[in-house]
């Protein structure tokens, strides 16, 4: 006999039984959409959590803050909720340190340290930072190797309050971040990887003035009690006049010893041509924190910045990723990460411009066949009015 | 305010365009999402990320399509995203149907009504791995194609045609031992 349902009727039973089901489970009506308001609608002067990526990850411009809401539970390990650290904590790869300083009443705790071929993360933790009545206090960490080398951050990601999203709370006064930083700029990485690295942390803190002053993300209303409000219709919160100036004596300086995570893949160099321009993958590194692709070209105008889009493919099958942040799925055999989780500025070698891009794909990437693709090249000229130049590919690179 | 006018003021930005599509569709999509998560706390939190998802891409939206079509793919891409975030700690083909069967406490003598019927069928569907329990909701709770439900759930056709498949032979395999007793 064919399964169940064959039949109309059988289609009508199989129907209802799916009704009575979904009524069974979920009994009573609800309504979303108070806590659809307040989470769309409504920041918390008291809670957040941020996530800083590029150049200037610890300034103010170009701050990313994703405003979370009070009323959670402790969750029991705050590096399996962060972003940056889950996979890693959950596989035992990250350092446990407890290095602690207190200084003017500020405490300082180093508690997580990691290192691999694509990117060094430290968990910190801060307690006993005073109210600040509008503005958030940002630790601002800085990394250098034991030669004294600047080691550049590249993320960060951290919480103050609370955040439904993470699950986590912290009580008033506390906070707690992860940075990760990149190793690429220390001499002859990634090919040639010490066992351990000697690193000196150096943390400080800044004001910065709740709400962050994003460009292109207008704030909306901020008293919940005023119902909700059109998009624009309210005055921007006003920030605080003068930002407070962080204690003299909250500068804390850590030395430590990281082991380097020797697990990493190494795939490259190799050039494709898309339209008459020839593309080079100097290097794809699969590590545990995620993959990195260094893409260079000489560009069609020198004159131009230059920039591209990118996107990484894993065969999926019918599986769906919990790493695609934006839950865009496309094509039917494959799931697309449609973009990449950071960047890196153009560098220039020579003629070429070489350009870096952040996936955080290793977990789910392991054993899988993956296409790295440049979708197209866009330079644009800072500050002129003329339109961006598109130079369309693809250039396609299987990983095997 | 009727559809139209919910959609074209949601469109813009407007709080209370949003607030009657969450009212219009919020108790479909919960059931949607009741059906593949069995915690319905995961439901809400499915159906709350949909909207916010929707929130996100509304500028996305074309201003003359029907709003549910494309809910709904939100809807199920939210909570089969949960489910398989669950399928962590829950074997991902569960499911006693051949081992349990129909559940042995009950009377033979009560006859196969439609009562009966209906009865076994939900312990049948909640025995279902959540692939397939999701694939059946989908295709015949919605009436999506299959098509259709493969890009709800990011997978290919031929996946969901399979996993129809199989839910079909448990569900029938299921009511043939109750027939057989």
């Amino acid at each position: 006999m064919s399964g169940f349902p064959g039949t109309p009727e059988e289609e009508r039973q199989l129907r209802e039984a799916l009704d009575r089901l979904a009524r069974m489970r979920i009994p009573e009506e609800r309504d979303l959409w108070p806590a659809l308001q307040a989470r769309l609608f409504t920041p918390s002067p008291h809670g957040g959590r941020w996530v800083i990526g590029g150049k200037w990850a610890w300034m103010a411009a170009g701050l990313l803050l994703a405003l979370v809401f009070l009323g959670m539970a402790f969750a029991p390990n705050l590096w399996e909720a962060f972003f940056l650290t889950q996979p890693l904590e959950r596989d035992r790869k990250l350092q446990p340190l407890s290095l602690t300083q207190t200084r003017e009443g500020v405490t300082v705790i180093v508690e997580r340290a990691y290192a691999d071929a694509n990117r060094i993360l430290i968990g910190y933790r801060v307690r006993g930072l005073p109210e600040s009545p509008g503005a958030h206090w940002i630790p601002v960490l800085t990394l250098e190797d034991a030669s004294g080398r600047p080691i550049p951050s590249l993320i960060g990601e951290g919480l103050v309050g609370a955040s439904e999203i993470l699950g986590l709370s912290l009580p008033p006064g506390e906070l707690a971040g992860v940075v990760g930083f990149d190793p690429w700029g220390l001499p002859d990485w990634p090919a040639r990887r010490p066992e351990f690295l000697s690193l000196r942390l150096h943390v400080a803190f800044q004001a910065v003035p709740y709400p962050a002053p994003t460009p292109g993300i207008r704030w909306m209303q901020i008293h919940p009690e005023s119902g909700p409000v059109r998009e624009g219709s309210v005055p921007v919160t006003p920030h605080p006049v003068e930002s407070p100036t962080p204690a003299a004596g909250w500068r804390f300086t850590f030395d430590f010893t990281v082991p380097v995570e020797p697990e990493a893949e190494r795939y490259g160099p190799r050039s494709e041509v898309a339209h008459g321009l020839e593309l080079t993958l100097e290097q794809w590194v699969w590590a545990p924190s995620g993959a990195r692709a260094r893409v260079c070209f000489i560009p069609p105008d020198p004159q131009l910045s230059w920039t591209m889009h990118a996107e990484l493919m894993l065969e999926a099958k019918d599986e769906v990723s919990p790493l695609a942040p934006s839950g865009e799925i496309t094509g039917e055999e494959a799931l697309t990460i449609t973009a990449p989780i950071l960047e890196s500025p153009p560098q220039q070698h020579g003629e070429q411009i070489c350009l870096d891009r952040f996936f955080a794909a290793s977990q789910l990437a392991r054993g899988r066949p993956a296409v790295f693709q440049v979708l197209e090249l866009v330079g644009w000229s800072p500050g002129a009015a003329q339109p961006a130049r598109r130079w369309r590919g693809p250039w396609v690179f299987r990983i095997p | 305010m009727d559809e139209r006018e919910a959609i074209e003021r949601w469109r813009q930005g407007d709080p209370e365009g949003m607030a009657a599509l969450v009212r219009w569709y919020q108790g479909r999509a919960l059931r949607i999402a009741a059906l593949i998560l069995p915690d319905p706390m995961q439901a809400e939190d499915a159906v709350q990320a949909a909207f916010i998802r929707a929130w996100m891409k509304r500028k996305s939206f074309r201003p003359d399509a029907p709003f549910w079509p494309w809910f709904r793919r939100l809807v199920a891409n939210e909570a089969w995203r949960l489910a398989r975030r669950e399928g962590r700690e829950v074997p991902a083909e569960s499911g006693p149907v051949e081992e349990g069967g129909p559940d042995p406490a009950s009377d033979p003598a009560d006859g196969w009504d439609r009562r009966e019927t209906l009865e076994q069928l939900v312990r049948a569907l909640e025995a279902l791995s959540p692939m397939q329990r999701a694939v059946l909701t989908l295709r015949y709770y919605e009436a999506m194609s299959e098509a259709e439900i493969a890009e709800a759930l990011g997978c290919a056709v031929g996946t969901v045609k399979w996993h129809l498949h199989q839910a079909r032979e448990r569900l029938r395999a299921w009511l043939k031992t109750g027939e057989e007793r």
